[in-house]
């Protein structure tokens, strides 16, 4: 009787554990631009690629950032405020319009200068290198640091609307400017709105 | 014998009229235009230019010679000197809803000004990927 039973039992758990591996989805990784894509209410990967692209072609063609002198604008990155319903970090935006305006040869970003300090402390801890004995100052470079003459600002923006019983209207809004910093006027201002309509019953955050 | 080529031949040129590869329209030959794609567009121009002073723009003016709403799916691509494909966020696949008749331009600077020359793509989004370079991003 005891066999029976612990037969019955090997019987079932490996019954439960193949049904729940048989019905785990696939891992599968997506190939950038695929037809198929999925397309989420939230925030995703390509929604910050389309809201970066627009912004670049926008800022290129409108000739906000040409120079007649031959030299390259320095950008600093203000602040990009998320005011959506969703945590996510606007450098996922900001990156992407970096490497597209420096892959552009027109506009370079420091990273030396920000509201909240320099992006990257090793520049002020250079400069204290030649304090340091250890460290041979003939191989030390006399620091100059570029200031920007332009600063890039902007926020995205979530608004939830039902459309009927079922469905929901989710839209975001990527609102861009660029300041020219010798007298504080936008130079460039850009928005891209990306809408998504979907069920009701799921949620964008 | 002779029977038998004339088949033959009709077979293979059967075979190459059925053949679905994208192919370059010769007014065009920047643009690549997937098969299915092609039955409903209607390409009225292709034009090129410098945004920035030194950096390529091309674009494409089209329509929807259909009768019912089509998506196209785009790509423009950039190549330096030496034809090496340059990156960055002009070189993604697209989409753009087309109504029928419905004049649409679709334009792109190109990613850095050492792009000489370019490749638009236009197919549709049910075009099966195995027939063109689709899925390939920039």
């Amino acid at each position: 009787m005891s066999t029976r039973n612990t037969l019955i039992k090997v019987l079932a758990v490996s019954t439960a554990f193949g049904l729940a591996t048989g019905c785990t989805p696939k891992t599968q990784l997506l190939t950038p631009g695929a037809v198929d894509q999925p397309v989420t209410m939230g925030l995703s990967g390509s929604d910050f690629a389309q809201a970066a692209s627009d912004a670049v072609q926008s800022m290129l063609t409108s000739g906000a950032v040409d120079r007649s002198d031959g030299k390259k604008n320095i950008m600093v990155v203000s602040t990009v405020l998320n005011d959506t319903m969703q945590r996510i970090d606007t450098d996922q935006l900001v990156k992407k319009i970096r490497v597209d305006l420096l892959r552009s040869g027109k506009v370079l970003t420091t990273t030396a200068i920000g509201l909240n300090g320099a992006e990257d402390r090793m520049t002020q801890a250079y400069g204290e290198l030649s304090q340091s004995r250890k460290v041979d100052r003939s191989t030390l470079v006399r620091q100059r640091l570029a200031a920007p003459n332009m600063s890039l600002s902007g926020k995205i923006i979530q608004r939830n609307n039902r459309v009927d019983g079922n469905q929901q209207l989710v839209e975001y809004y990527f609102q861009l400017t660029l300041t020219d910093l010798a007298n504080g006027l936008a130079i460039w201002e850009g928005e891209t709105p990306i809408r998504k309509l979907g069920s009701a019953k799921g949620t964008s955050w | 014998m002779q029977i038998r080529n004339g088949v033959l031949a009709a077979a293979a040129l059967a075979l190459l009229g059925c053949q679905t590869q994208p192919q370059p329209p010769t007014d065009y030959p920047q643009l690549q235009i997937g098969p299915r794609a092609q039955s409903y567009l209607q390409i009225e121009a292709v034009q090129e230019g410098y945004a920035s002073s030194d950096l390529l723009r091309a674009g494409v003016r089209l329509y929807n010679r259909s009768n019912q709403q089509q998506t196209l799916r785009y790509r423009f691509s950039w190549f330096d000197a030496n034809g090496f494909e340059l990156k960055g966020l002009a070189s993604r696949w697209e989409q753009h809803p087309l109504r029928p008749a419905e004049p649409v331009m679709i334009d792109r600077v190109a990613p850095s000004p050492k792009a000489v020359r370019y490749r638009i793509q236009l197919f549709d989004p049910r075009t099966a990927p195995t027939h063109s370079t689709q899925g390939i991003d920039g």
